[in-house]
């Protein structure tokens, strides 16, 4: 019990940094000991992730919580780190220390795979180092060392943190781990370094798109009560699109899947059946974290110019709004018994089912001020490397508004207003419906 | 936020009479009526209708940006719209086992049509369909995108939830591939119809002949909607490639 008190103050303490981090470094990035160590808004996202997603897993009832605590710690550290060597170097500690879960569920060498998978982010970031001789990513010639090689070791590295092998086995992947949202923020960080070439772009484009679409297929295949690590995995997926996107919308898109992974997990993984809370983890109900998420990513595509991905997430965000809808409908388990895999120190599953909705509800309302306040800070200090290829930007006092290169709306999402309207259609109907049923009697 | 409720204020003719409102019972009670004289009806029985059911697509009705409607300017865009009116079905869908299948199927022209409408406006917005492009390959692309879209509905609308939320979904799908061609005939009519009288007299036209076209495209054979699907992806696909080829 002490260990878990103890993991969860250390936890919440991580959480209390990324927040105060992303409010300290949201107008520039933060730097120390001649920029070893450097804090800016994507740090703050990373720190603030790592710590839900651990938080997630205590509220699981992670039987080893010390393991789960010091991986996230080690990965937000990471994030904090302004040398290349020091960034994939705690990474791969990270994932030597990360509790890869109980035996039976997955193959040895895919558990092995994913944990040794932060070595390629570091064989990326150390071959940059060696290539271009500046180590310190903040510093003003760092991208020389860039290059196709190590841009490819450190996508793989996030495809293979994600598990995305598993899409060619029968079993389901591995949840979405803080590992593989550090191997993500270290394709994300190549930003810093320059601009990518239309190569890498459209390669990660074709891998996340390709992903998400895959994965939602197999999410909306699998039993509902196992689809959440496939759903896991098609968020990676959209997260991976987004950043192969290059734009501000794309990596709008990756921050805000980052962020929308760890209550879809809280939700999902081991959930009870029947709880109607589960309705808000569906990308079908309007305004819920999900929808948000699908509207980013098509919005984004569009933006992009690029349809024919919009189409693709579209379908995928569609496939992914299944399993939540079946848990929600189907008929209430009699017990969860131990639905909690023996972490029975965790919370119990109807309150992880109405707290994970709360924090989708809140993701899906609050989609503007978060993209005011953490999402736009990321996009606006990682411009140099980012194209002008669309943007997502606040529709004041009503939601989200999308742009393309030439400054034209080409997505609206009235967020805003749509509950609003909603509201009073709601106040309208109840009436009608109650004057029906009392001419009934 | 005064901006937003004034908008929400001024927005009550939409709410209670013309696109949603009013309108919206009345029509989409006469569009079920055409739907079932043309074997295009619900086969699922028609649930008692719920709060929850009705709103959305009632939100989206009232927000389409149709003539003689005063405009709204917080106006929805297709994957928005398209959330909306199908929340009826989605809830029929998530209760049956073979759902990915099923959705794939029903929504694979739909999602052909919203390619053909992306490329050719350039984006995802509504009010988007109403602009008639100038140049030939994205005029052609709207078109084709309209006409697929209105192929699509009848399975979309067999496979859906009767009563009134079904009638609602059934029309605002109907309106939405009816922007198109509005957007064609108030192009075809600037030179000699004065716009006051167009906003009049244009969307109902334009309704009326989606509605016709829809319900033409339900006394097609299933079989041979399959190939119509198939050759319009094909030329979709053909013309978004010029489209992009040829784009500045």
């Amino acid at each position: 019990m002490l260990v878990r008190n103890a993991s969860l103050a250390l936890l919440v303490c991580l959480l209390a940094t990324g927040l105060i981090l992303a409010g300290l470094a949201r107008a520039a990035p933060l730097a120390a000991w001649d920029g070893l160590l450097r804090a800016d808004a994507l740090s703050a996202l990373l720190v603030i992730v790592v710590a839900a997603h651990s938080l997630v897993s205590l509220a699981h009832g992670a039987p080893r919580p010390w393991r789960v605590a010091a991986t996230a710690w080690l990965v937000g550290v990471a994030a904090l780190q302004g040398h290349l060597a020091a960034l994939g170097g705690l990474l791969v500690l990270a994932g030597l220390v990360q509790d890869t879960g109980p035996p039976e569920e997955q193959p040895v060498w895919r558990r092995q795979v994913r944990r040794l998978a932060p070595l390629g982010v570091l064989a990326g970031l150390a071959l940059i180092g060696l290539t271009g001789g500046a180590w310190n990513y903040g510093a003003p010639l760092a991208g020389a060392g860039l290059n196709s090689v190590s841009f490819a070791l450190i996508l793989v590295a996030a495809l293979l943190a994600l598990d995305a092998p598993a899409l060619a086995g029968e079993r389901a992947p591995a949840s979405v781990s803080p590992l593989a949202s550090g191997c993500l923020y270290a394709l994300a960080r190549l930003f810093s370094l320059g601009p990518w070439n239309l190569g890498w772009l459209l390669a990660t484009l074709l891998m996340g798109g390709l992903l998400a679409l895959w994965a939602a297929w197999r999410a909306a295949l699998a039993p509902a009560e196992q689809a959440a690590p496939w759903l896991g995995l098609a968020l990676g997926g959209m997260a991976i699109a987004g950043t192969g996107l290059g734009s501000p919308a794309g990596l709008t898109v990756t921050g805000y899947v980052l962020l929308l992974a760890p209550p879809l997990c809280l939700g999902l993984e081991r959930p009870v059946a029947g709880t109607r809370a589960l309705w808000l983890l569906s990308a079908a109900v309007p305004l819920s974290g999900p929808f948000v998420a699908g509207w980013l990513a098509i919005a984004a595509a569009t933006a992009g110019g690029l349809p024919a991905l919009a189409v693709a997430l579209w379908l995928a965000a569609l496939l992914m709004a299944l399993p939540p809808a079946r848990l929600a409908l189907a008929p209430v388990a009699p017990s969860p018994g131990d639905g909690n895999g023996g972490g029975e120190q965790g919370l119990a599953p109807a309150a992880r089912a109405w707290l994970a909705a709360g924090c989708s509800a809140g993701l899906g309302l609050g989609a503007p001020l978060l993209l005011m306040g953490l999402l736009a800070p990321v996009t606006t200090q990682l411009e140099g490397g980012l194209t002008p290829f669309g943007e997502i930007v606040v529709w004041p006092w009503a939601g989200l508004i999308a742009f393309d290169t030439t400054r034209q709306a080409v997505a609206t999402l009235p967020s805003l207003a749509l509950a609003g309207l909603m509201l009073i259609l709601s106040a309208l109907c109840w009436t009608t419906l109650r004057l029906l049923a009392l001419r009934e009697r | 936020m005064a901006e937003l409720l004034g908008a929400l204020g001024l927005a009550w003719p939409r709410v209670a009479l013309y696109p949603g409102g009013l309108f919206a019972l009345v029509a989409s009670h006469l569009l079920m009526r055409w739907l079932v004289a043309c074997d295009g009806a619900p086969a699922w029985p028609a649930p008692r209708a719920t709060l929850l059911d009705l709103v959305p697509p009632l939100a989206a009705l009232t927000l389409l940006p149709l003539a003689p409607a005063r405009p709204f300017p917080f106006g929805l865009d297709l994957p928005v719209a398209l959330a909306l009116l199908e929340w009826p079905r989605f809830r029929v869908l998530a209760a049956r086992d073979r759902a990915p299948a099923e959705a794939l199927r029903d929504y694979a022209l739909l999602l052909a049509a919203v390619l053909a409408l992306g490329v050719a406006t350039g984006g995802m917005e509504l009010a988007g369909l109403l602009r008639w492009p100038e140049a030939a390959p994205e005029r052609a692309l709207l078109a084709l995108g309209a006409a697929l879209w209105l192929v699509s509905l009848p399975r979309l609308l067999r496979a859906g939830p009767g009563g009134s939320a079904g009638a609602l979904r059934a029309l605002g799908l109907l309106l939405v591939g009816a922007l198109p061609l509005l957007g064609a005939l108030a192009a075809g009519a600037r030179d000699w119809l004065p716009a006051e009288a167009a906003g009049w007299l244009l969307p109902p036209l334009a309704i009326l002949g989606a509605a016709l076209a829809a319900g033409a495209a339900c006394r097609i054979p299933e079989r041979r909607i399959g190939y119509i699907g198939a050759a319009g992806g094909v030329a979709v696909l053909a013309l978004a490639t010029y489209a992009a080829s040829t784009a500045r």
